[in-house]
């Protein structure tokens, strides 16, 4: 009897035209989107592979100018001598840290389009080595981008809505919903057999569309761990449409009208995917607002002033508590780059307490985001999903920590080069340490995203528990 | 008549409780936002201002040094926010809120405020326009989906046209409920609106009111054109739930799906190159010159200039400091590349800018955003109006500094020192925030979709219930 129901379902389903407008629709925004991830994740490669190719250009260069003044020329000047370790770890050699692209790139922008995916790491401080961003046209960063994960997120609820919204109350205003029960059937399996038909319908679609646009958008199954991310991508997608269809199947059960049933089920949406969200960034905002970096700059400035007067001084004290660092003899109060990185020194140490504070209150606000996404099921599958295409917060977040780490091991390797003022040579290239990204590993990803995605379902579980119980009390006239 | 038809659907309305908490959820995300925002404006005001005071105190205490050192120390400039950024934050949360001046660099702008926040706020900002740009067209579709459709399928359409009231009546009284009823919940946000600006413009006058009432006019004609589509919808189609589920999906199409598509076409019709190829770009130009005139040979023909003008032969026997002097040409041979460059990158941004305009013939939403950024001073354009004063003032800075050296150093060169008294003499960033008309200048094509989509949905709806079927 239940497969019966489900068959006549798909019967009136293909007779509607709703499907196949929707099908059409869903698979060309689909593909649309890929083809957008797709533009967008080999303009990143290009541009990593820009930076790689300029990288290795300069050392190449600077190796080359290394053995000419070792052959006996001079450096084209004072301000541009390759043998001053100051020089070689500000400009010559300066390293880039490269976030490499998942394998799901194309399928989530996520914040790959705001966070930077490279830095350049230099000698400067690491508010500066930090503050640098990709160019970008503002509007385009605020209205976001058309990807799978936007389709997905908001606009794949629309479709189990849409095709879902009058799933009793149709057979209600139409007359054959109490025919129907005139059979040997109750309405608890009747309309369980209806929802099971529209998910099939809807996820055999929704998994076949988004391996087609996974292909266009150019993912390469055959990387490792590709495939079983999208298997995951769709896994998400999957349980994330079964909350909108519980959802669909609760209002439904209230016996309204379709209209009726249309209209809450708009509200539901609007609240959950767009309403929630912004609240919660207003709320986590106002509860913990950072301070302008304008602040940040002026007291960089004031400790900068404060620092540069008391140079020599500060250069005595750094070798004092250094002394391994100290240059034979006579330290030259001078000297402008050992001066100059002491006073940076100095520098960082007085803003710590700022820079903590900034720090502090993102914290703050993203522990409030973890709250409250628990009230939006639209939240958590946009995080899952980002997180599966490497796109999420969190691995840019891992990544600035580990940008952060290879900062500290090149001023480590270069500081005492500078202090004791070695002249460097073409073979010391070779020692210059290089990045290469540790990613933070699968485990806790998986651990991420499946938390999201056991969230989600119980939610839909709760929406599924609840449309049962309403659906006996379903007022079958009237 | 019409009245009386205005009234029984206002009372209709505001007996409906889905209107209700439909409307008081509408009205207390827009006082919300409203207030929110006020507060978040007026704390980033008063930072900048402080700001700009202690950056301009910093300037004047950076001790004795050569005032070509000085250029080097450099000052920042920070962009103040539009003061009607309350209302619409437009894009102030993707732009940079200071850039660093300095001699022989236009630099790029430092620190997006999003770079600072919570991953949430790319679901969108909840700002007054964006309640009013999103959910009151979605209000308007709730509240008059049924206006035809419903009385057709409950059977009062043909009572009520039996009776020999005019269709076309009856489709104006209809206007006018829907627009007295979302009246009710504007008329409160306008009120604490006007108060709030009031309080913002008070102590200057660069065009504020002239932006608000534009703004007001702004958000009538797109919302009309939200009130003009549902009742055409309503008056033709078979249904009511088809008529609600059609205006849903154009809600969708019209404030979802076409601002991101909108911007997927731009960038890949006008791609923004990355900072790499800029710099790169920039770079190579530099050193390339200009119709084959690099910066020796610019430099040369400049000297030979000089040394005519003075009748000499040789910088030596200039009674000028050829040091502050070259300096001064190295700063004019630099700006024609940033020039062009800066020039062709923000030209860019613009055409994006513009094509997304252009979509709003097609999605009013891009329109009224468009128009609305602007009107605010938190559109990218505003944006570049302030970089393009900053970079001015540098240039202004730089060669009063650079001239103090060829003018007073005479031979002594670096060791030539100045102090305070020089520092203090040095010119103020005066930021002039541009007028009313100058916001409108760049948004032609959102101003003539903004007026053709009531037009037309007026058309339709006019026509749609003239041939009203009972």
């Amino acid at each position: 009897m239940l497969f019966r129901v489900m068959r006549n379902e798909w019967r009136g389903l293909a007779a509607d035209r709703t499907l196949w407008a929707v099908t059409i629709l869903l698979a060309a925004v689909m593909l649309f989107a890929a083809s957008n991830g797709a533009r967008w994740s080999a303009l990143q490669q290009e541009r990593h592979g820009e930076l790689v190719a300029e990288e290795s250009g300069r050392l190449e260069e600077t190796r080359a100018e290394l053995l000419r003044i070792a052959g006996g020329g001079s450096p084209r000047s004072r301000f541009n001598d390759p043998r001053n370790p100051a020089q070689i770890g500000q400009s010559f050699a300066a390293g880039y840290a490269l976030l490499p692209l998942a394998p799901l790139a194309p399928l989530s922008v996520g914040q790959s389009d705001l966070l930077p995916a490279h830095y350049k790491i230099t000698l400067e401080s690491r508010e500066a080595l930090f503050s640098g961003d990709e160019l970008e046209n503002p509007t385009n960063l605020l209205a976001g981008s058309f990807d799978v994960a936007f389709v997905i997120v908001f606009l794949y609820p629309l479709v189990i809505l849409a095709l879902g919204y009058n799933l009793l109350s149709g057979e209600k205003e139409s007359g054959t919903l109490v025919l129907t029960l005139a059979q040997p059937i109750s309405l608890t399996r009747f309309a369980a057999a209806k929802i099971l038909a529209h998910v099939v319908v809807v996820l055999g679609l929704t998994a076949a569309l988004m391996l087609a646009a996974a292909v266009a958008a150019g993912v390469d199954l055959g990387a490792p761990g590709a495939f079983s991310s999208l298997a995951s991508y769709f896994g998400v997608t999957a349980v994330y449409g079964l909350f909108w269809f519980s959802l669909a199947l609760l209002v439904n059960a209230f016996g309204r009208a379709s209209a009726a049933n249309a209209a809450t089920l708009a509200g539901a949406w609007l609240t959950l995917a767009l309403i929630i969200p912004s609240a919660t960034a207003l709320i986590a905002a106002t509860l913990y607002p950072v301070p302008s970096r304008v602040e940040m700059i002026q007291a960089v400035r004031v400790a900068g002033r404060e620092a540069s007067e008391r140079g020599s001084q500060l250069l005595d004290a750094y070798f004092a508590d250094h002394p391994e660092l100290a240059p034979e003899g006579e330290v030259d109060p001078g000297d402008y780059y050992s001066r100059r990185f002491v006073v940076e020194d100095e520098v960082s140490r007085q803003i710590a307490p700022l820079t903590e504070r900034f720090e502090a209150q993102i914290r703050g606000q993203q522990s409030v985001v973890e709250k409250f996404r628990y009230l939006s099921p639209a939240v958590l599958a946009q995080q899952a999903l980002n997180d599966l295409s490497g796109t999420g917060y969190a691995r840019f977040d891992h990544f600035r920590g580990e940008v952060g780490r290879y900062a500290d091991e090149w001023k480590a390797h270069f500081l005492p080069q500078v202090f004791r003022k070695t002249v460097f040579t073409a073979e010391a290239l070779g020692d210059v340490p290089r990045f290469s990204y540790r990613s933070e590993g699968a485990g806790a990803i998986a651990g991420r995203v499946g938390g999201a995605a056991l969230m989600i379902l119980l939610s839909a579980a709760l929406l599924l528990g609840a449309a049962t119980s309403a659906l006996r009390r379903y007022p079958l006239t009237g | 008549m019409v009245m009386r038809i205005a009234r029984k659907e206002l009372l209709e309305m505001t007996r409906d409780g889905r209107f209700r908490v439909a409307g008081g959820v509408v009205l207390l995300l827009l006082l919300t936002a409203l207030g929110l925002g006020w507060s978040r404006h007026a704390d980033v005001t008063a930072a900048h201002e402080t700001a700009v005071a202690q950056e301009r105190e910093i300037w004047e205490a950076q001790g004795e040094k050569s005032p070509h050192s000085a250029t080097h120390y450099g000052v920042y400039a920070f962009k103040p926010t539009g003061r009607l950024a309350f209302f619409d934050t437009g894009t102030e949360a993707y732009t940079g809120v200071t850039v660093w001046l300095e001699s022989h660099k236009q630099n790029q702008f430092l620190y997006r405020p999003a770079r600072d926040g919570n991953t949430l706020q790319r679901f969108g900002e909840l700002t007054a326009a964006t309640v009013l740009q999103l959910l009151m067209p979605l209000l308007i579709i709730l509240l008059a989906f049924a206006a035809f459709a419903g009385e057709r399928e409950s059977g009062t359409l043909r009572q009520v046209l039996s009776l020999g009231v005019r269709r076309r009546d009856l489709a104006v009284g209809k206007a006018l409920g829907v627009a007295s009823a979302l009246a009710l919940l504007l008329v409160p946000a306008v009120l604490l609106g006007a108060a709030a600006l009031t309080a913002a413009t008070a102590d200057s006058e660069s065009g504020g009111l002239m932006r608000t009432l534009l703004l007001a006019g702004a958000y009538l004609l797109y919302l009309g054109a939200f009130v003009g589509v549902t009742l055409a919808v309503s008056a033709r189609a078979p249904s009511a739930r088809f008529a609600l589920v059609g205006l849903l999906g154009f809600w969708v199409f019209v404030c979802l799906a076409a601002p991101r598509a909108a911007t997927d076409l731009a960038k890949a019709y006008y791609p923004t190159p990355s900072a790499q190829e800029f710099a790169a770009a920039l770079a190579e130009d530099k050193e390339a010159g200009i119709d084959g005139v690099d910066y020796e040979d610019f430099l040369e023909a400049r000297k030979q200039e000089l040394l005519a003008e003075y009748g000499v032969d040789e910088v030596e026997a200039l009674p000028i400091n050829y040091g502050g002097w070259r300096f001064e040409v190295s700063e004019a041979y630099g700006n024609q590349f940033f020039d062009v460059h800066y020039s062709r990158l923000w030209d860019q941004f613009e055409a994006q800018d513009r094509f997304r305009q252009k979509i709003g013939f097609a999605a009013p939403l891009l329109a009224v955003r468009s128009l609305s950024m602007s009107l605010a001073g938190s559109d990218f354009a505003h944006f570049r109006w302030f970089a393009e004063q900053a970079e001015q003032y540098r240039r202004r800075l730089v060669a009063f500094l650079n001239n103090d050296m060829r003018d007073n150093a005479g031979a002594a060169a670096f060791s030539y020192r100045q102090d305070r008294q020089l520092w203090s003499q040095a010119p103020v960033f005066d930021y002039d925030a541009p007028d009313a008309l100058w916001a409108m200048s760049g948004q032609s094509e959102a101003v003539a979709a903004l007026v053709l989509w009531p037009v037309l949905s007026a058309f339709l709806a006019w026509g749609a219930a003239a041939r009203l079927k009972p």
